[in-house]
């Protein structure tokens, strides 16, 4: 057996284990960054490798490797060569090749309804020509972008997941999270309705707001079955960034997050999936939701108290995050360890806690990698159940 | 699973309406509505917006 495929299945007991919630060998370390990191660590430039996927392919393995990590998500970039054909207005490079997101409005207050009654079709004829631009040319020009952009989809995908499994071969690195979807809520406010749109529409229309969220549902469910490769595994997860709920209260997370999100975490949990939420901001009001989400779930936590994460959400949730990446910047290799060595003494006993930081490393720019090798190394000596 | 009730996406509904002689042998034989191909356009058009 190849060193590559030893490391891999030792990596892949660990990760099985804590997401079982139980003691692995050691404290497992996931590596939570998308490529641009992989790219800027190995010198090369960031603009030019989202043309080239092969620059991705010779950069990732040599970055995880470096970084001394047990398993990493599934290599996902924005490839400008797609976004630009098809005149995105939603996703646009920067000068060096990172792509933006600005704030957008896809869908008016006025077709609420239309989106309720059908909603694919309303997001293919009213959504899409909005958000790329290319989609609403006359004739059949407008087919034939959608076509293009499909075909350059399809082709960036297959390539992403050959550079999975790339890393897989070379340096035994589980692909721990695969596809990505929305809670339904999210969906509705990132590119339909934006920020400050949804933020007036659960004033003005909140019965609307909530029949949207479940029109929207039975949507990213098959979304979240159909892209998975295979029937349902424990690993790897389904990957759900959660967006909005730092920004609503309480009564509004009730009301109009939490239905359609519980009922579709759960859903995947029961189906024999297990879903990866990315906690995003700060929870802390909102633990007790997330303590009463079914079984098969890892948390993310990007802020938050580790003690009282373990405390309210540890029994039934493998938790992982939370690790600052702004010390990186601004600590002594010392006091980052420090850190690492707090969170520890707090998420991991018992098991079911991975080592991760809480924020997804987007650059190397300003930040001092060898800090995070020296924090890896720690968690790898010290560890151990 | 639910299905998704959608004009663009359930193809053996959209097609029957135009195609009064099939039979109900046929529906039986066309009726699954979620092929591959339909769930790669679901997933594709989703991608673009998230």
């Amino acid at each position: 057996m190849s060193d590559a495929k030893r490391l891999l299945d030792e990596r892949l007991i660990r990760i099985e284990k804590a997401v079982n919630l139980e003691k692995p060998d050691r404290i497992p370390i996931f590596a939570l960054n998308g490529p641009e990191v992989a790219i800027d660590y190995c010198g090369r430039h960031l603009k030019s490798a989202t043309w080239d996927l092969e620059i991705v392919r010779e950069c990732l393995p040599i970055y995880y490797q470096d970084m001394k990590v047990d398993a990493a998500a599934a290599a996902f970039l924005r490839c400008p060569g797609m976004y630009t054909a098809i005149g995105s207005q939603n996703f646009v490079p920067n000068k060096d090749g990172f792509m933006q997101h600005p704030e957008v409005c896809g869908m008016l207050a006025s077709e609420y309804k239309e989106l309720i009654k059908d909603p694919f079709k309303t997001l293919v004829d009213k959504v899409l020509p909005r958000q790329y631009k290319a989609f609403d040319q006359p004739g059949g020009l407008g087919g034939l972008n959608l076509a293009k952009g499909a075909l350059s989809y399809m082709h960036n995908s297959r390539i992403l997941r050959e550079i999975d499994a790339h890393c897989s071969a070379t340096v035994g690195i589980p692909i721990i999270s695969d596809n990505m979807i929305e809670a339904p809520f999210d969906f509705l406010a990132d590119q339909l309705r934006s920020f400050m749109g949804i933020s007036v529409d659960m004033h003005r229309c909140p019965e609307l707001v909530e029949q949207a969220c479940e029109a929207l549902f039975p949507l990213l469910l098959r979304w979240g079955v159909t892209s998975y490769t295979g029937p349902p595994k424990k690993i790897p997860a389904i990957f759900m960034p959660l967006h909005m709920p730092s920004f609503l209260n309480p009564k509004q997370f009730e009301r109009f997050y939490w239905p359609t999100f519980s009922r579709l975490v759960n859903s995947l949990t029961g189906m024999g999936y297990t879903v990866a939420l990315f906690i995003e901001g700060n929870w802390s009001k909102l633990y007790d939701y997330l303590g009463s989400l079914n079984p098969n779930v890892v948390g993310i936590f990007e802020y938050g108290e580790m003690k009282t994460i373990k405390e309210k959400v540890g029994k039934t949730m493998c938790i992982m995050g939370n690790y600052p990446i702004e010390a990186l910047k601004s600590h002594s290799t010392e006091q980052c360890i420090d850190i690492a060595k707090k969170m520890i003494a707090e998420g991991a006993p018992g098991g079911g806690y991975i080592f991760t930081t809480g924020k997804s490393i987007l650059r190397g720019k300003g930040l001092d990698l060898e800090k995070l090798q020296a924090v890896h190394q720690y968690v790898i000596d010290h560890g151990k159940y | 699973m639910e299905t998704i009730k959608s004009e663009y996406l359930d193809y053996f509904e959209n097609y029957v309406a135009r195609h009064p002689e099939l039979t109900a042998e046929d529906a039986a034989i066309m009726a699954d509505p979620w092929d591959v191909n339909e769930d790669m356009l679901l997933g594709y058009v989703l991608s673009l917006l998230i």
